[in-house]
């Protein structure tokens, strides 16, 4: 866990001093709605279809126990007693009051958590690996890096101001836990043949109407040379990025306009004026920016704890759980958990205040008060002892956090739809209620295995449909809410975008559409065989006759 | 009219714009557009008076580099506030190119902008005259750090 220096806590403190005065002023009309507008957003504030909604940036997905009593504070002092948790790993609050949100950002402050540029046309809350610092398939920690680029882009003079939003994911691991490659910038850490890390670069990813994999720009960055770089991209993109459509103003449509090979060209005719000057990191930043890491105290423990081998063999609802909701850790001893955000009980991704106040003293027992948000919309408690899974889970499962469904059918992405979003065309968390009503029973899920559902209540996309094994897309037809259906996306190491399966469905059906494209999916499927592999084996038209042949 | 101030007061404007066939009389300080500086550069190199450039949005700085060294300001035009890229080229002047002369914001100049314009290298201000003067000068100092700095400092 980063811990702020003074100059981290003056830029906070004094960024919710600068936002008050600009709220006063408007409230009091000295200040320009559209001026405001703009403002307000990239400070988190958008104004949606009941209420101002605040979006609090968890920077690279990591929180403390003391930052989780906090929103859970002020879900229960300003808001609704809840929070939503987001696919870029930040937090909101879904009913705010605008005269109170100053006194909400001081608040957050006093923790060490801030709103800047969570949203509006600005280099966006860094998202990384939530498996960062205890994955198996660590090549090297990325939060340092995240770090250092949420340091450059704050209240970055130059780039505050883009034609358009721009988001960065990073990641250390092998596996892509991020959706990198629908980012504007993806940096995955690799070694090159010296074992020297640096990034590979990605640019040009992202969703909303125009879907797009993101493409190499430099497939070995030192790292050294991190900053210097993505200055030189911002800078190209600041300047010849598209002003004039707001659907047009992604540095994806820029990067497709002139091709790759152009954009790259660009780049490092910027970047060779800036290459050496005194962006170049040096190790001795890189080293105070590690230190200001709290670093963890792990104990020295046996591989194997008898007392949970005892516990598995005797409690199946224990050990499914144990199955489903937890993995390997890289120290020995240890084990990672996930806390599933995917109960009926809730929207997916909301959590009450009462469960954030339970996750902190957890987080606090168990796992050095540090809890992580991760891409799918839940939590996890990344450094738990083995010979204290059992008491989690009990505890855990009071709080209905212990849904064993990470990974399955009901562990649904989702926005937050007409519900609560002016711009969607149709309503995605009943949806997502419906689907996870019908694959209740625990067996028949797993027996489904890995297959992801991902809902979006409009073309913005911001429940990352394209890239869901399953996409639904809320369309709106004579003003009733139809879906249309996609196959074959992934936002993993392979990202694809998927397909359309046919003419959208009414809501009234959507919910036996995804069963039946299921059931197609268990009937024609061979030993072993993922979702995704028997789709690539079969193609979708077997599939689309099955689902088609009721008439929706 | 808008108020011309630099980080500390208002200050007098003793430029005059013109527009491109305007006549040249005897003015002592003048704007001219980038076009009419590509266009009458042989005149306008041989006139004995101050000379300042202003660039739209999507100008592209390099293209006056020819007359850099001979120009004494150049203004920066925001057509709409949330344009930001007079931002990158207020920077590229001044860094790389190492222009030492008077970088203006016109047009669309709101208050909160202030700040990030100076650090870009802007030195002069056109606000509304709606606008409180004295505030205005607070905007500048409202955020006293900044990362890009640290790093450059550390560095
Ligand atoms: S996808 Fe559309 S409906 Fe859903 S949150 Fe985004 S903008 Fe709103």
């Amino acid at each position: 866990m980063y811990v702020y220096n003074q100059v981290d806590q003056q830029l906070v403190d004094q960024r919710v001093e600068q936002f008050r005065d600009q709220t006063s002023r408007y409230l009091e009309g000295r200040l320009d709605e559209e001026v405001y507008k703009q403002l307000r957003l990239r400070n988190g504030l958008y104004v949606q279809r009941h209420a101002p909604m605040l979006r609090v940036a968890v920077p690279y997905g990591v929180l403390n126990a003391q930052q989780m009593r906090s929103l859970a504070s002020i879900a229960r002092t300003y808001d609704r007693g809840y929070v939503h948790v987001t696919t870029r790993q930040n937090v909101q609050f879904n009913w705010p009051r605008l005269n109170e949100v100053p006194e909400i950002l001081r608040e957050l402050a006093a923790v060490q958590m801030h709103a800047i540029q969570t949203s509006g046309n600005c280099i966006r809350n860094v998202t990384s690996d939530p498996l960062a610092g205890v994955a198996l398939d660590e090549i090297e920690d990325p939060r340092i890096w995240c770090e250092l680029i949420r340091q450059w882009s704050t209240l970055h003079p130059e780039f505050s101001f883009l034609p358009r939003k721009f988001k960065f994911a990073v990641t250390g691991s092998r596996e892509d836990r991020v959706a990198l490659q629908v980012h504007d910038i993806g940096l995955q850490l690799i070694r090159n043949e010296l074992g020297e890390t640096g990034f590979k670069v990605t640019v040009g990813g992202g969703l909303g109407r125009t879907p797009v994999v993101g493409k190499i720009v430099n497939p070995f960055l030192s790292r050294y040379d991190l900053i210097s770089y993505l200055e030189a991209i911002l800078r190209v993109y600041n300047l010849y990025g598209r002003r004039d459509k707001l659907y047009k103003a992604r540095i994806k449509i820029l990067v497709n306009a002139i091709g790759i090979d152009q954009f790259r060209d660009q780049v490092d005719s910027e970047w060779q004026h800036i290459r050496e000057s005194d962006l170049k990191l040096n190790p001795l930043l890189i080293q105070q920016v590690a230190d200001s890491f709290l670093a963890h105290e792990y104990k020295t423990l046996s591989k194997e704890d008898e007392s949970l081998k005892r516990q598995l063999d005797t409690n199946p609802v224990f050990s499914t759980w144990y199955r489903q909701n937890t993995r390997n850790h890289k120290i020995a001893g240890y084990r990672i958990v996930y806390l599933s955000l995917k109960d009926h009980s809730m929207a997916p991704g909301d959590i009450s205040e009462s469960q954030l106040d339970a996750i902190a003293d957890l987080a606090d027992q168990y796992s050095f008060s540090e809890i992580r948000i991760t891409y799918t919309q839940n939590l996890i408690l990344a450094q738990v002892e083995q010979s204290e899974l059992y008491q989690l889970w009990k505890a855990l499962h009071k709080q209905k956090l212990a849904t064993p469904n990470i990974a399955t059918v009901n562990d649904i992405i989702c926005c937050p739809g007409f519900d609560f979003c002016a711009l969607a065309n149709a309503t995605s968390i009943d949806v997502s209620e419906d689907i996870m009503r019908r694959f209740d029973k625990l067996d028949h899920l797993h027996g489904i295995g890995d297959l992801r559902i991902n809902i979006s209540g409009c073309m913005n996309a911001c429940g990352h449909h394209h890239v869901g094994h399953i996409g639904l897309l809320g369309v709106d037809k004579k003003g009733e809410d139809w879906y249309q259906i996609t196959l074959g996306g992934s936002a993993s190491n392979h990202t694809a975008l998927g397909k359309v399966l046919g003419p959208a469905v009414a809501k009234a059906h959507v919910g036996q559409a995804v069963e039946d494209i299921i059931h197609a999916y268990v009937q024609l499927r061979e030993q072993g065989e993922s979702f995704l592999q028997t789709l690539n084996r079969i193609g979708r038209n077997p599939i689309k006759e099955k689902v088609y042949a009721g008439t929706y | 009219m808008p108020v011309l101030i630099n980080n500390r007061q208002q200050i007098e404007d003793s430029w005059i714009r013109l527009i491109d066939d305007q006549i040249i009389e005897d003015q002592s300080h003048i704007i001219v557009s980038l076009y009419r500086l590509i266009r009458d550069w042989s005149q306008l190199q041989l006139l004995e008076i101050a000379i300042g450039v202003e660039l739209e949005s999507d100008a592209v700085v390099e293209d006056m580099l020819f007359a850099l060294s001979e120009i004494d300001m150049v203004v920066l035009h925001f057509e709409v506030f949330a344009d930001g890229r007079a931002f990158s080229q207020a920077k590229l002047l001044r860094e790389r190119y190492g222009f030492s002369g008077d970088i203006r914001a016109r047009g669309d100049v709101i208050r909160d902008q202030l700040a990030f314009m100076r650090r870009c290298g802007f030195s002069q201000f056109e606000v509304g005259d709606d606008e409180n003067i004295e505030l205005a000068f607070l905007a500048f100092n409202e955020i006293s750090s900044a990362y890009q700095s640290d790093l450059n400092r550390i560095a």
